[in-house]
């Protein structure tokens, strides 16, 4: 007889969804399903509206990340146009999106994840939230939520608000960079950088410590990854080429352009989710398992060409990467968290210095033209991963067909399988019939999935605390047993 | 050198979702003396640092009234221009406390802030002002403006309802303005930007 666990819903992740665990006749863990159980179909209704307006549509998709479809919606238009964009749009764009990627690793290293390296897996999950950590350190909250704060107050400094701009627009941005805000982000970068290295610190005696066991085995399996990397192979952001890796570190293909996307990427679709599970095309499907986001953007490039970060980089992969790949590619999952505190400072860093090129200030920000073609996809890198926005479009610039891959779906093979590895690690099997299962082992599953930060067109409304029911069913959906918490 | 601000308005809020987005109409019709803005969606921690750099903060959100009811516990004026107490569903301007619980600071894992607000996204107005007390050792004086929602559906645009309580509404926020333009006056001349 079969039996299924299941955890829902999964906390502190951006959005809704829920984990089972299958258990086969004999109790032993036969699979793991991440089910992403919202749907919002902005894919559907952006039919119809114009090309011009899918910038400020598509970044309601989302609260957290609403940069990142901006940008990606901005630069679809961009060819729809036909256009190339000024200078300074182009590192404007930049700029913003660099904010973003700050203030929102900072959440999810912050606010997310550290309350379960600093409070303990074990302790009270009603504690264990960032709450719990302002009242365990809270020097160490306050600098991060102020980390946060300067990213989220350079987007608002750029964009005229924090969340669901529409300052980049096909053809460029619409406004400058204002002198005082640049003189705001200089004088707050030194704390940042100080954050950013206390963060750092932290993490790293973590992980020499009491989080070696999480390194091991929360979703350490070999896999391809994926970001875009610029001309020489350097770490990017939002221009530049694709190009993917595998766990040894040999390039798989190099040089990819979006407009190849369906050459490349597939999209297959399972009854028991909304999330789709895009994968390596020429691999096929399952066995095109890839990895995006900031673990994925730090295997694929050669460097990151800042030298703090550069610092970090080569750190990182002393400490994490395989002897496999000659210690070039960092496998495990778990190393998404000092990824993205890597990347945060290659943010401050590119923030700095983009602040300090005079050409961020001179000169046209927007590019003006016609509709031109009449299909484009545009790529950007988001803080989870890769996002590609594709728009067909018919001669008015009414919108006919939109796709949109997310980085969180194409994150999803690995997060079951990632959910799968630490399930048996730390659910001993058989698993009993009845048994009780404690919740700090059920809390490092939810776990993996944050590893990811996935983002699920985050709705989120937490109203009371959020409980977590693990239910042991048996093949006919009968409930065996329940577990509630909270 | 940009002066620093003494009080700071927060309108909270979704524009997309009817009189949801009544706070952020009040503010964008507010003239001088105006304070610090914010516009946001709902509050998360990060705001607990703009509220520790003033002394004053305002609070303005919607509430679904049912008809013929009032918000619990009417308080007192707090600035000596007297107001009539409502007889149904109104603007209140109100002020706010910080959430109460064990220790000097008002809040520990285990008050009632911890146990209802496990997640980042979403705090109310209290605990907020707690958190701020909690991480930067001061909060600012707090009051809250609510303002009375017949329609949250989807779709820009106030419901009649809500549109009769403006002028109350903007009155009030004025009122609290001046305030703001009284203390700011006798601490720092032409200190309140």
């Amino acid at each position: 007889m079969t039996r299924t666990i299941t955890i829902d819903p999964v906390t502190r992740i951006e959005g809704h969804a829920k984990i089972t665990l299958h258990l086969d006749g004999e109790g032993r863990l036969a699979d793991a399903r991440f089910h992403v159980v919202e749907y919002r179909g902005f894919e559907t209704f952006c039919e119809g509206r114009p090309f011009t307006e899918m910038a400020g549509i598509t970044a309601r998709i989302c609260g957290i990340c609403p940069v990142s479809h901006l940008l990606a919606a901005a630069k679809t238009g961009d060819k729809l146009l036909a256009v190339a964009i000024p200078p300074a749009a182009r590192k404007l764009r930049r700029l913003l999106n660099l904010a973003q990627i700050t203030q929102s690793h900072a959440l999810s290293f912050f606010h997310l994840s550290s309350p379960d390296f600093l409070l303990g897996w074990e302790s009270d999950p009603a504690k264990r939230n960032v709450f719990g950590l302002m009242a365990a350190d809270p020097d160490l909250a306050r600098a991060g939520i102020r980390l946060r704060q300067f990213g989220q107050q350079v987007l608002e400094l750029l964009g005229g608000r924090k969340i669901h701009s529409a300052w980049a627009v096909p053809g460029g941005v619409r406004t400058p960079l204002s002198a005082e805000a640049k003189a705001w982000i200089l004088e707050r970068l030194p704390e940042a950088r100080a954050t950013a290295a206390l963060a750092l610190a932290l993490h790293k005696r973590l992980l020499d410590g009491p989080l070696q066991r999480e390194q091991r085995c929360f979703g350490d399996f070999p896999s391809l990854f994926m970001g875009l990397v610029g001309p020489r192979g350097e770490w990017e952001c939002i221009d530049g080429a694709i190009r993917f890796v595998d766990a040894e570190g040999r390039l798989v293909a190099d040089g990819l352009s979006e407009d190849d996307i369906a050459t490349f990427l597939g999209e297959a679709v399972e009854p028991w989710s909304y999330l789709k599970f895009p994968y390596y095309r020429p691999l096929g499907y399952p066995q095109g398992i890839y990895r995006v986001g900031p673990l994925a953007r730090l295997n694929v490039c050669e460097r990151i060409g800042t030298p703090w970060a550069d610092a970090e980089l080569a750190d990182f992969r002393s400490r994490s990467a395989t002897t496999a790949s000659g210690g070039r590619i960092v496998t495990s999952s778990f190393a998404y968290h000092h990824a993205r505190l890597v990347e945060i400072v290659a943010c401050l860093e590119g923030i700095e210095a983009l602040v300090n090129d005079p050409e961020l200030m001179e000169g046209r920000v927007r590019s003006r033209a016609a509709l031109n073609r009449n299909e484009a996809v545009g790529v950007s890198e988001a803080p989870r991963g890769t996002l590609f926005h594709h728009y067909r479009v018919d001669d008015d610039g009414l919108i006919t067909r939109v796709n949109l891959i997310i980085a969180t779906g194409q994150n999803n093979l690995a997060m079951n399988r990632t959910v799968l590895q630490i399930a048996r690690e730390f659910i001993g099997e058989p698993v009993a019939e009845g048994a009780s299962i404690p919740e700090p082992l059920l809390n490092r599953v939810e776990a993996g999935i944050r590893c990811f930060d996935p983002c699920l067109s985050c709705s989120t409304h937490a109203a009371g605390q959020m409980p977590l029911r693990l239910e042991l069913l048996d093949a006919g959906g009968a409930v065996l047993a329940e577990r509630c918490r909270g | 050198m940009r002066p620093v601000p003494t009080s700071l308005v927060i309108a909270i809020g979704n524009g997309l979702r009817g009189d949801d987005g009544a706070a952020a109409h009040l503010l964008a019709g507010l003239g001088r003396p105006a304070p610090a803005l914010r516009q946001v969606q709902q509050l998360t921690p990060e705001l607990s640092a703009d509220l520790a750099a003033v002394r004053r903060v305002l609070f303005v959100d919607a509430w679904l009234a049912p008809p013929a009811t009032e918000p619990p516990e009417l308080p007192a004026e707090r600035w000596g221009h007297g107001r009539r107490r409502p007889s149904g569903p109104e603007p209140l301007l109100r002020p706010l406390a910080p959430l109460a619980g064990d220790g000097a600071t008002g809040w520990s894992p285990g008050s009632p802030l911890g146990a209802s607000a496990p997640f980042s996204h979403q705090l109310a107005p209290a605990q907020l002002l707690a958190i701020t007390g909690l991480l930067f050792g001061t909060a600012p004086a707090a009051w809250e403006l609510l303002l009375p929602a017949y329609q949250l559906g989807h779709g820009e645009g106030l419901s009649a309802g809500m549109r009769r309580q403006l002028p109350r509404a903007r009155s009030l926020l004025r009122g609290w303005c001046r305030g703001d333009a009284l203390s700011a006056a006798g601490a720092a001349a032409g200190g309140n930007a």
